[in-house]
């Protein structure tokens, strides 16, 4: 050890090093009880420590700038994701926006299952200059996973800008006939008539018969309350033909048609006057 | 009915008893093994009744608010250099007066529990109200509440020294390690939460390695630093606390601990910042106590919050770890409240109880075992914990965190400064300039 001299004119060799006083041969301070032997330097931890600090922030600033953010399928998630941060991709089956809570929510479907997507509404409003993503686009978003019993998977939107449309969808005229398995999860635009309204417990069911065949489309009683009166009276009464954008699902291993958006009339419209002879006729 | 009765309160038991034991480990919290108990919990669910799961974590964290004043107080003594940071829990045990500072701060958790549970009916009619009143304001209410736990640093040091350089150094010395920590430990926060380093499948425990890098692994190298010995420590048949005492700290404990469990990301330490200055009352006795108080409310008040199902509040008020942790697999209803007071109180008493003799047995084997020997078992344990859970990257960001959590020991600043970790990334989210931050940082 350097014999340096201290404030107090004494040298380090018989002051203690902890309380500075002057202990002569003591290896145990009798002031302050500090053993004199085996010390630790606590600069050098000081220094280690700043240093550590910068520098390994530094590194771990670049090593982030340059890590993708995993993509991950819905399916996937299981409880230990709850906090992660990820990159979901799907298709927008709905959107529900309230102006009051400044909210957003999207909900996709990636094929393998359903997340909600939930953001602040007015940075993301400003960021699409108003245009926000529709029903049937795709997108990619990032942001920390939230499991819920009460809401399920849900994808927090930490940033704006970390939400893009992939595809922009343009919504396929189809026939009913031409379905199968594997449409699944797809939008697509329906023209058929209807030929028989059912009703259970939390909604009601439609058939819809076209050239090609025949399906049915279910609504639940909350997507009938948005729907306006004079709608809903036609809707529900046979022989109407509609125009209806509707998502592809199972129910039972058979295929069911539910609506999308059916208050907007670019969504769902009731046609009233089409040739009969381009529909079959359904059962009396 | 009975039955059901028996097995609530078996749970009850087991989760209080595991609690205990955890709690006495030096630098473990307890949020640090919640997550991972429950997903012990879910793999063995068939075996084990889940509408238990939150009795059993409730009692885990009821226990943990009275046993972890064992460790705090009575396991290890710091080196003079530590001077300035010493707690006075500290100063009882290094006075040989340790047990009695853990029997008033059981006494300070015990009175918690008296005014959570007395404040229990109150908190359904004011806290929603104020909830609502208060959310769309969080985000500068929490940006003032980090002015002010910078600010009420300002500036400590005396400046002491032979030139003017020395003595500027001295006095603002911990000035400057209290912001770069507050700085570093904020940027470590916004990074982490923009970009994970660790995989998704460690999503729920992606903050365990930050938070003990900043707390568990500085405290014990602290620890393990000192030569000091424990002194021998009395039990006492009395202890030193005046009615006024318990009233004032009382008050105090409940400002700190309500601010706390309400505030998201304010810990019942800058909490009693606040609260201590806001009562304007010091002493080592009313610390004590009144950090009991303040725990208490801080852990157990939060994790209540999510029962104040009210018209105001439909998704209740999730706040605290506990909340995060079992919210995937917890429904909570309004009318399991009282149901989760009562146990709550059930726990606590027995915790009481068990705090006194816990104390005593750590007391006797202190005498026989020194206190690095657990440090460095528990060193051992958080570091395969860590790798264990969230794999070398976890690691990485353990050891950055330690390096910042370090320099608040070495430079006498307040170690709630590494809070900073949370606080930032919070109230620059809820003010929505999260966004162009982390476009500053190309991390976006």
């Amino acid at each position: 050890m350097e014999n340096k001299v201290s404030t107090s004119g004494q040298t380090d060799e018989i002051s203690c090093p902890s309380c500075g006083r002057y202990i002569g041969p003591y290896t145990f301070c009798p002031y302050c009880q500090t053993s004199i032997d085996s010390r630790v330097d606590i600069r050098v931890i000081k220094w280690i420590a700043v240093s550590g600090a910068i520098a390994g922030l530094f590194l771990l600033w670049i090593g982030l700038k340059y890590k993708d953010i995993p993509t991950i399928k819905i399916s996937d998630v299981e409880l230990t994701f709850n906090m992660a941060i990820v990159r979901l991709e799907g298709v927008i089956i709905d959107i529900s926006i309230n102006q009051k809570k400044n909210s957003i929510r999207f909900t996709i479907d990636d094929g393998t299952g359903q997340a909600v997507i939930y953001s602040k509404l007015s940075p993301l409003e400003s960021v699409y200059n108003g245009n926000l993503p529709i029903i049937g686009n795709r997108i990619a978003a990032i942001g920390n996973i939230s499991i819920s019993e009460i809401y399920g998977v849900t994808l927090f939107l930490s940033s704006p800008r970390r939400f893009n449309i992939l595809e922009k969808m343009t919504i396929k005229d189809m026939k009913i006939g031409d379905l199968n398995s594997s449409d699944i999860g797809i939008l697509g635009r329906f023209k058929a008539k209807v030929v028989e309204t059912r009703t259970f417990s939390t909604g009601r069911s439609l058939t819809l018969n076209d050239a090609s065949g025949s399906i049915e489309l279910v609504f639940f009683n909350s997507e009938i309350a948005k729907l306006s009166d004079e709608k809903s009276a036609k809707l529900f009464s046979k022989d109407f033909v509609i125009s209806i954008v509707s998502r592809v699902d199972e129910y039972h291993g058979k295929l069911q048609l539910y609506p999308v958006r059916p208050e907007d009339p670019q969504f769902l419209s009731v046609i009233e006057n089409v040739e009969q002879g381009n529909y079959q006729k359904g059962p009396e | 009915m009975i039955v059901d009765l028996i097995i609530l309160i078996c749970f009850v038991i087991l989760g209080t008893l595991a609690g205990a034991l955890l709690s006495l480990i030096p630098s473990l919290h307890i949020y640090n093994t919640a997550g991972i108990a429950l997903i012990i919990w879910i793999q063995a669910g068939q075996f084990i009744p889940f509408d238990m799961i939150a009795p059993f974590f409730l009692s885990l964290l009821t226990s943990f608010t009275f046993i972890s004043a064992i460790p705090m107080t009575l396991i290890g003594a710091p080196d003079e250099s530590a001077t300035a940071t010493i707690l006075p829990n500290t100063k009882y045990l290094m006075t040989g007066r340790g047990y009695e500072a853990v029997v008033i701060s059981g006494i300070g958790s015990l009175m918690g529990i008296i005014i959570l549970a007395g404040l229990s009916p109150v908190m359904f009619k004011i806290v929603p109200l104020t909830h609502r009143i208060l959310a769309p304001h969080l985000h500068w209410i929490i940006m003032a509440v980090i002015a002010y736990m910078l600010m009420s640093e300002w500036p400590k040091g005396e400046g002491i020294g032979e030139t003017s350089i020395q003595r500027l150094l001295h006095a603002w010395g911990n000035l400057f390690a209290g912001l770069l920590t507050f700085i570093l430990a904020g940027l470590l926060g916004l990074f982490l939460t923009s970009r994970p380093l660790i995989g998704p499948e460690a999503g729920f425990q992606n903050l365990m390695p930050v938070f003990i890098g900043l707390f568990a692994i500085p405290g014990a190298i602290q620890h393990l630093l000192s030569r000091q010995n424990i002194p021998n420590q009395f039990i006492p048949r009395t202890v030193e606390i005046t009615s006024k005492d318990v009233a004032v700290s009382g008050l105090q404990g409940t400002i700190a601990g309500g601010l706390a469990a309400y505030l998201p990301a304010v810990t019942a330490g800058i909490g009693s910042i606040i609260a201590g200055h806001t009562v304007a009352r010091r002493g080592d006795r009313l610390f004590i106590i009144s950090g009991g108080v303040a725990k208490v409310l801080y852990y157990i008040g939060a994790f209540l919050l999510l029962y104040l199902i009210t018209p105001l509040t439909p998704g209740g008020i999730g706040r605290g770890g506990l909340a995060i942790i079992l919210k995937p697999v917890l429904n909570p209803l309004p009318r399991e409240l009282l149901l989760m007071i009562g146990i709550v109180v059930f726990t606590a008493c027995i915790s009481f109880l068990f705090l006194l003799t816990a104390s005593r047995w750590m007391i006797s084997w202190l005498k026989r075992f020194h206190y690095h020997a657990l440090y460095w078992s528990s060193l051992a344990l958080l570091t395969v914990l860590v790798f264990w859970i969230t794999g070398w990257e976890g690691f990485l960001v353990m050891l950055v965190a330690t390096c910042i959590g370090l320099i608040p020991v070495f430079y006498h600043c307040r170690r709630s400064n590494c809070m900073a970790v949370l606080l930032l990334p919070i109230a620059l989210n809820m003010a929505g300039h999260s966004s162009s931050v982390l476009r500053f940082f190309q991390l976006e």
